[in-house]
């Protein structure tokens, strides 16, 4: 896992307005926590948590917080003494603007193992693609527990001897050292599923071969 | 209707999806509509996922009917969407495909919409 550097502000205000006015200046307003600190309200400049989060999402943040009575008043800045090490817990964003609207720092020490998430990466096309087979994911991320430097940014898992009625479970995985997966062996990843055919509505027309499978559904008509 | 949906707002299960960027009442016959439309794009292959359901029943008083004497009966189910809400989603087609599919879904039904991916719920540059 890669460490990277993030300049983080302590900040005052808190709440709807002041948070609105710090996205307007391009920061975004968030907070750190963990286990025996306190939690600390701060701002970020999203260009620099762009960057962060450029380097994928398993990655350390050291952390560089700026006081907040030091900050802005352009006098000496007081540097608040050791850094600190973080990972990102949440990212929120806006639902249709996908702006970032609120970053969750879990600060952890580095000689202590956390949970993280991991994303499933499918290496290689399933054999049974030829034959029609859909790709189906059950999961596609898994928790491990580890120290944060050996969280890996993702786990492979080969899929290309995957035919159709075949699934892959989490003991398919292979964890690097000292890197536990969290789950049941036995829960299913990803499946290669055929194409089901639907049944056609009376006044339809036939189609030609199956047609796509579909989950969830309107109520009757009344 | 005030607020935008709370949750699904991104891309869970397929590939791709189709978006609300309009808060409206999803009409059962409208969400069948939207699914026959988008089957019949794919043709073959592929998963069509909706995760929108028509839970709330609209009620409607009879046509030349005097005021009062009661509720009206149920004259159709809705469901109720919220800019953001992910309806519909896609997976095992090419992107080019599911972009026409999520097209012609998106005509079928009363608010505007656009195509949504899995991606999109990474950072925006």
């Amino acid at each position: 896992m890669d460490t990277i550097k993030l300049t983080v502000h302590e900040r005052e205000e808190t709440g709807d307005g002041p948070a609105r006015r710090l996205r307007a200046r391009g920061m975004v307003p968030g907070v750190t926590y963990g286990k025996g600190k306190d939690p600390m309200a701060i701002s970020v400049a999203l260009d620099d948590l762009k960057a962060a989060m450029a380097h994928g999402h398993n990655v350390i943040l050291e952390l560089d917080v700026v006081g907040a009575a030091e900050d802005g008043k352009g006098g000496a800045k007081g540097r608040a003494k050791a850094p600190r090490y973080a990972v990102v817990k949440q990212i929120q964003l806006h639902p249709i603007k996908r702006r970032v609207l609120h970053v969750d720092l879990h600060e952890v020490d580095l000689g202590l193992e956390i949970e993280a998430p991991v994303i499933i990466e499918a290496v290689g096309t399933p054999a049974g693609v030829a034959d029609g087979g859909i790709i189906e994911w059950e999961r596609r991320e898994v928790t491990v527990k580890a120290r944060p430097a050996d969280i890996p940014p993702v786990l492979e898992l080969d899929v290309s001897r995957l035919h159709i009625g075949q699934h892959l479970s989490v003991a398919a995985l292979s964890a690097p050292a000292g890197v536990t997966i969290l789950e049941e062996p036995d829960a299913v990843l990803v499946a290669l599923v055929p194409p089901r055919v639907e049944r056609a509505a009376a006044g339809e027309e036939a189609e030609e071969g199956p047609e796509p499978e579909v989950v969830g559904g309107s109520k009757s008509e009344e | 209707m005030t607020g935008k949906a709370k949750g699904q707002t991104t891309v869970h299960f397929g590939d791709y999806g189709l978006q609300a960027l309009e808060p409206g009442w999803i009409t059962s016959r409208q969400i069948e509509a939207a699914r026959i439309a988008m089957t019949r794009k794919i043709k073959r292959g592929g998963k069509v996922w909706i995760n929108i359901f028509p839970d709330k029943p609209i009620t409607k008083k009879p046509a030349e009917t005097r005021m009062g004497s009661g509720k009206g009966s149920p004259d159709q189910w809705v469901a109720v969407v919220r800019p953001g809400r992910v309806m519909f989603e896609l997976a095992g087609v090419s992107e080019e495909l599911a972009r026409e599919a999520i097209r012609v879904a998106s005509h079928k039904l009363p608010v505007k919409c656009r195509f949504a991916t899995r991606e999109d719920g990474g950072i925006e540059g």
